[in-house]
């Protein structure tokens, strides 16, 4: 099997860098793929160049303060969640994406695909074409759903 | 006329040239950033080798032209003891215990912060202390929902301030107690009243400038009279440990100059005695925490250095300062209080002072030609130009966000938390106070040595 064959195609589903984090939220939370809300979305820069994926755990990132790392974890007050959350809101994609990113081919075998993501720890891979524009995102949950379809159209 | 002869002394041969171009452009790119300061001080070094300008017996063993292992092992040793020290939640304690002791009023809390990174400032490093402090600093302001910038800012002020008290506060006060032979005590009976006055201004300034703009909700008080300050003490037993070998640590400080010892053979038998009592068996992590691309530059800057004080150029610029001043020595005092001020600022203190040092010995030389030994070095006449060196390049550092490591730590660290401190914000509040703290800091070098007399 392909990648291009269990993609999302990417179309208008996709985010700017200088858009605040709450935009970006409300976006994929609009978004469905398969019945359900995304979890994940490219950057765009002009809406081509590929900069980067926000996905929930950017998210959850950019929501913790930055100075909870240090010996202070415990000094936490009722209501602080929320505030942080709100706080995160007003964040820009550009500054809390992820930029370290793989990219897969389309026509790229769906295996090495899943090692991939496998390997480097990734929920979701960009899928472009030769030149290198992005035509889709393949997500983890679908090669699953993959594997199952396989597994038990083989046991019936 | 006179700086003509003065250059003839020498010989501005090819070494001559060599070792300023290599100095000259190291300098360039370290003010630049745009390689790391460590990598330019170590090619510089190794240039500096290579071409033979210095050899390597010369800058390995000789104090006059190489390594001043004493101010690299004192940090080494200090560095040691505070990795140990930190995981064990001591800093975090005494923050939230001062934030609660300021009832939750932001004022007030701006106000004890200071005075507690001054003063561990003081006894430990600056970089040290505001790690610690800023992390307690954003979350207390975040509590409070008021900006957190203005309180960095005070506290990486007053850390260059506190700092400059003692020998250890601060690593141009290490590097001249090192070169200089001054101990401990000598830096807290001549700086220590000067550095009292001028927080003592600071404080002040912060309350009336800050004084209407901090304010808070009732109710965001109560978060900080909240928390519960035993919880960041992670262990006790370590805690007690670290105490006991910081105490016999500071003791060994202030008694160092009495019993002979130099003050790295104290850090360094403080260091040994708590990597012993931890029990840690990881010797290795605790080590590799040791803040390795400072020292390096350290060994860098005093090799490169060394090439400057070994083809003359040192001395040559030293009688240029002398004719400048005509060999007075107040103006010697003033001129170097001022210039080491602007020049902390713009430039790294580190470089700066490596590079003043040998200079003011030479002046001394020059000055006085029969004196040798500590006679020469603690001449009396001499003692306030290390000390207006001291305070001038240790509270110039305010003078700009680039001007001490504890700025670039401070600006760093708001910047992670989502507060960008501009350049100009940050020379806003910095330049003031370096101006003010310079010029009460001459008031008290011109009564204390030249009104009143050493």
């Amino acid at each position: 099997m392909l990648v291009k064959e269990i993609m999302e195609p990417v179309t208008s589903n996709w985010l700017r860098p200088e858009q605040t984090l709450y935009d970006a939220i409300c976006t994929m939370r609009k978004t469905k793929w398969e019945d359900s809300s995304v979890n994940g979305m490219v950057v765009l820069e002009h809406g081509i160049k590929l900069v980067g994926i926000v996905s929930i755990k950017d998210v959850i990132k950019a929501v913790i303060p930055s100075y909870l790392e240090e010996n202070l974890g415990g000094f936490t007050w009722e209501g602080m969640f929320e505030e942080c959350a709100k706080k995160a809101g007003q964040m820009l994609v550009s500054n809390i994406m992820s930029t370290e990113i793989i990219t897969i081919g389309a026509n790229d075998k769906l295996l090495r695909c899943a090692d991939l993501m496998i390997d480097n720890n990734f929920q979701r891979l960009p899928v472009v074409d030769k030149s290198g524009r992005v035509l889709g995102m393949v997500h983890i949950r679908d090669i699953y759903l993959t594997i199952t379809n396989i597994m038990c159209n083989a046991g019936e | 006329m006179e700086s003509a002869t003065a250059i003839h002394h020498f010989q501005m041969n090819a070494p001559f040239w060599a070792a300023i171009t290599i100095f000259v452009v190291a300098l360039v790119v370290i003010i630049s950033e745009k390689i790391h300061k460590t990598i330019v001080a170590i090619c510089g070094a190794s240039l500096m080798l290579v071409m033979k300008i210095v050899d390597q017996h010369e800058a390995f063993h000789l104090e006059e032209y190489g390594v001043d292992w004493n101010v690299i092992f004192l940090l080494i040793g200090m560095m040691v003891i505070i990795n140990l020290m930190r995981p064990t939640g001591l800093f975090e304690y005494i923050a939230i215990r001062s934030a609660k002791w300021g009832r939750g009023e932001p004022l007030r809390i701006m106000i004890i912060f200071a005075l507690i990174t001054a003063l561990l400032s003081a006894l430990l490093d600056n970089v040290t202390t505001v790690l610690l402090i800023a992390p307690v600093t954003l979350l207390i302001a975040d509590a409070l929902q008021v900006d957190p910038v203005p309180f960095l800012i005070v506290e990486a002020l007053s850390s260059n301030i506190g700092g400059t008290a003692t020998l250890i506060g601060d690593p141009p006060n290490i590097m001249i107690a090192s070169k200089a032979k001054l101990t401990f005590i000598d830096f807290v009976v001549h700086l220590a009243p000067v550095v009292l006055v001028i927080m003592v201004v600071f404080l002040v300034i912060v309350k009336l400038f800050f004084g209407r703009r901090l304010q808070t909700k009732e109710e965001l008080k109560t978060r900080i009279l909240g928390m519960k300050e035993n919880e960041a003490i992670k262990d006790v037993v370590m805690l007690k440990k670290c105490l006991a070998v910081l105490t016999l640590v500071l003791v060994g400080f202030v008694m160092h100059g009495m019993l002979h010892y130099e003050p790295a053979t104290v850090a360094l038998f403080g260091a040994g005695i708590l990597l012993l009592i931890s029990k840690t068996k990881e010797p290795h992590k605790i080590l590799a925490e040791v803040e390795w691309p400072v020292i390096f530059f350290f060994i860098g800057l005093f090799i490169m250095v060394g090439g400057l004080v070994k083809v003359g150029f040192i001395r040559m610029m030293s009688g240029e300062m002398l004719s400048l001043t005509e060999g007075n020595l107040l103006s010697t005092s003033m001129l170097i209080l001022w210039f080491s001020a602007v020049a902390s600022a713009v430039v790294d203190n580190i470089p700066y002072v490596a590079t003043m040092n040998p200079l003011v010995i030479d002046m001394a030389r020059e000055l006085w030609p029969d004196a040798t030994g500590l006679e020469l070095l603690h001449h009396p006449d001499l003692m306030p130009i290390w000390w207006s060196l001291a305070l001038g390049a240790c509270l110039g550092g305010n003078g700009s966000p680039i001007g001490a490591s504890a700025n670039v730590i401070v600006v760093g660290m708001a910047e992670k938390a989502g507060y960008k401190i501009s350049f100009l914000r940050f020379v806003a509040y910095g330049a003031p106070i370096t101006a003010i703290t310079v010029f009460i800091s001459m008031i008290y070098v011109w009564l204390r040595y030249y009104v009143i007399g050493g």
